[in-house]
């Protein structure tokens, strides 16, 4: 009976985690302004999906050398690859966005060769996707 | 660039700078056109000589380091040229393993021993955009020449991929058979308790590999979800040829299929879906189901679940097992219902005080984890072989506690304590010879394991 009662308890700690944080930004520009502003801020990748209706889009995955060394002779063989999914919604008079990057890591070490395996996304870049859409709003004078 | 710039500059300056007067005179006009000859022919050889050592430098920069500058005896040992190029890496991982028990136990036969378990090469190649090839050899124990042939040497998977869009792309090859996570996710340094779980060798038969082929492919679904696939065709289960029935001391580990010739024409399906709602979690099940007869009227099908928890320093992982196989054996000897979990608890740490003390060998990328494993197999769920000598010799427990360090994450120097139980047994001991002996020996598992 205990043991049940262990392995449920385990099962349910899921129910503690939470998605990842995405800090949203309120702005007073139209929907309009902030859609258009934000497909602009990311307009060095390409557009996977957007859907205008719903607010939101997805970027393609841009892959990037990885930040971990592999193995035991550290060597420079690790992919990272990112997408950024933005969500722009109306507020009262306003608009709110929100930038997410997900972020995944590929290694040919062993068995880890067989697929991409996700990871945490670089906070400073979504920071920095967000803070330049507020910056363009900002020069729009909004 | 330079080079040609500072050139440039003196042909102004030599052009400019001669008397107006002087142009038109013939002679100095000769003389101008000779420097200008001069100018263009050093022009000329400068330019071949910045586009060589361009050449050569590019050269370089491609080049793989023909060594990692270690230096001094024992490390001279890692002063070896690796092959590292765009198309193709090669690497590997190897272990070293030592028990110190009371007695013996599922996979060690001897209380006391040392063992260089694993040396796994392995390839990946770029063949093109579209075409991947990936491969593991494994040598174990010293492979097959060592001096009492007791070694392996075979492959742990060899696959060709041909990558059609994410969502779906061929493999086929010798496959991992995707049943359970820990089939998929073996290698040493990857694992941080030494043995593996006991539902991962004898219910799920690990390291499992068939020949086969099929499709996997990664979805998602949501903004944050995920979800993996992987659907194959394989050759099926097989008894070896010197059994007549699936043994209860070796699960299902006897019913793997034959990699060259199928026993029966008969193909068996696998299967794996995994589904991540956000980062942390993900959860699977997965399945196999294939005849195993010479005549392929007797099956065998095995399904799993399995999870992976992760929260900052957290995890827990585990997976669970169940078989049913058609009986097989005369007299009703042979199990037909096999079962097992592990669960297990991960705790990464890192003292700040060790990176002050001792910078070299406690880094940002340092981290102690402390693990603590429940394990639970059972090879026979219906008793079948109970009264036989030796029957039923699989219903095990295991409770395992480790502490184990990771000066980089992929190498790892594991301590493990582990306590074994083996339950509803007859006529076992660890004394009489000619009976089954006793698998329950507690103690001290060491190892180390690294990639390379």
């Amino acid at each position: 009976m205990w043991k049940t009662g262990a392995i449920l308890a385990l099962l349910l700690l899921p129910g503690c985690l939470t998605l990842a944080e995405q800090p949203a930004t309120v702005s007073s520009c139209s929907f309009e302004q902030v859609w258009e502003t934000s497909l602009a801020a990311v307009s060095d990748m390409q557009i996977q999906t957007a859907d205008k209706s719903a607010g939101v889009f997805e970027t393609n995955w841009l892959e990037v050398v990885g930040a971990r060394q592999a193995g035991i002779l550290k060597r420079d063989v690790t992919k990272e690859r990112f997408k950024y999914v933005v969500e722009v919604t109306r507020d009262g008079i306003g608009t709110v966005w929100s930038v997410l990057q997900l972020r995944e890591e590929w290694s040919p070490m062993g068995v880890r060769m067989r697929q991409w395996q996700r990871m945490q996304g670089n906070h400073q870049d979504t920071a920095a996707v967000s803070a330049t859409i507020a910056r363009r709003l900002k020069d729009k004078g909004c | 660039m330079q080079r040609l710039a500072i050139i440039g500059i003196l042909s102004v300056c030599l052009l400019g700078g001669a008397p107006f007067a002087a142009m038109a005179d013939e002679k100095t006009e000769k003389v101008l056109e000779e420097r200008i000859k001069k100018l263009e022919q050093m022009v000329e050889s400068l330019t071949k000589h910045e586009a060589e050592e361009t050449k050569i430098k590019t050269a370089k920069e491609g080049e793989p380091p023909l060594s990692v500058g270690s230096t001094g005896s024992g490390k001279l040992i890692y002063a070896k040229p690796f092959v590292s190029a765009p198309k193709a890496i090669v690497g590997g991982y190897m272990d070293f393993e030592m028990n110190f028990l009371t007695d013996q136990q599922l996979t060690r036969s001897r209380a006391t021993n040392f063992d260089q378990a694993r040396f796994i090469p392995f390839i990946y190649g770029d063949v093109t955009e579209n075409i991947k090839v990936a491969a593991e050899i494994e040598l174990e124990h010293g492979g097959t020449n060592n001096p009492k042939a007791d070694g392996e040497i075979k492959i742990e998977f060899a696959t060709v991929d041909y990558l059609v869009a994410e969502p779906f792309n061929f493999r086929a090859g010798l496959l991992l058979m995707p049943v359970g996570k820990f089939n998929l996710l073996h290698d040493s340094p990857l694992n941080d308790l030494t043995d593996r779980p006991l539902v991962s060798r004898l219910v799920i038969p690990g390291t499992w590999t068939e020949a086969g082929a099929g499709f996997y492919g990664t979805l998602y679904p949501g903004r944050v979800s995920k979800l993996d696939y992987e659907f194959y065709a394989f050759n099926g289960f097989a008894l070896r040829a010197a059994d007549s029935a699936v043994a209860v001391g070796d699960g299902l580990r006897n019913l793997r299929g034959f990699q060259r010739n199928d026993n029966n024409n008969n193909k068996g399906v696998v299967g794996r879906v995994a589904f991540s709602p956000f980062l942390g979690v993900e959860v699977a099940g997965s399945a196999a189901h294939a005849a195993y007869s010479r005549n392929a009227d007797k099956y065998a099908t095995l399904w799993a679940l399995d999870w992976t928890l992760q929260r900052g320093p957290l995890e827990v992982i585990g997976e669970a097992a169940w078989a049913r196989i058609d009986a097989s054996g005369a007299g009703g000897l042979a199990p037909t219902g096999m079962r097992g979990y592990y669960l297990q608890g991960n705790y990464h740490f890192l003292p700040d005080f060790l990176k002050t003390w001792s910078p070299r060998h406690f880094t940002d990328a340092s981290t102690f984890t402390a693990v603590v494993r429940w394990d639970s197999v059972d090879t026979d769920t219906d008793n079948r072989t109970l009264t036989a000598t030796g029957g039923n010799t699989r219903e095990l427990q295991r409770l395992t506690l480790g502490l184990n360090f990771r000066p980089i994450e992929d190498t790892v120097f594991k301590l493990d304590y582990q306590f074994n139980t083996q339950l509803n047994t007859n006529h076992v001991s660890s004394s009489v010879a000619g009976e089954s002996v006793r698998i329950d020996g507690n103690g001290l598992v060491l190892s180390v394991a690294t990639y390379f």
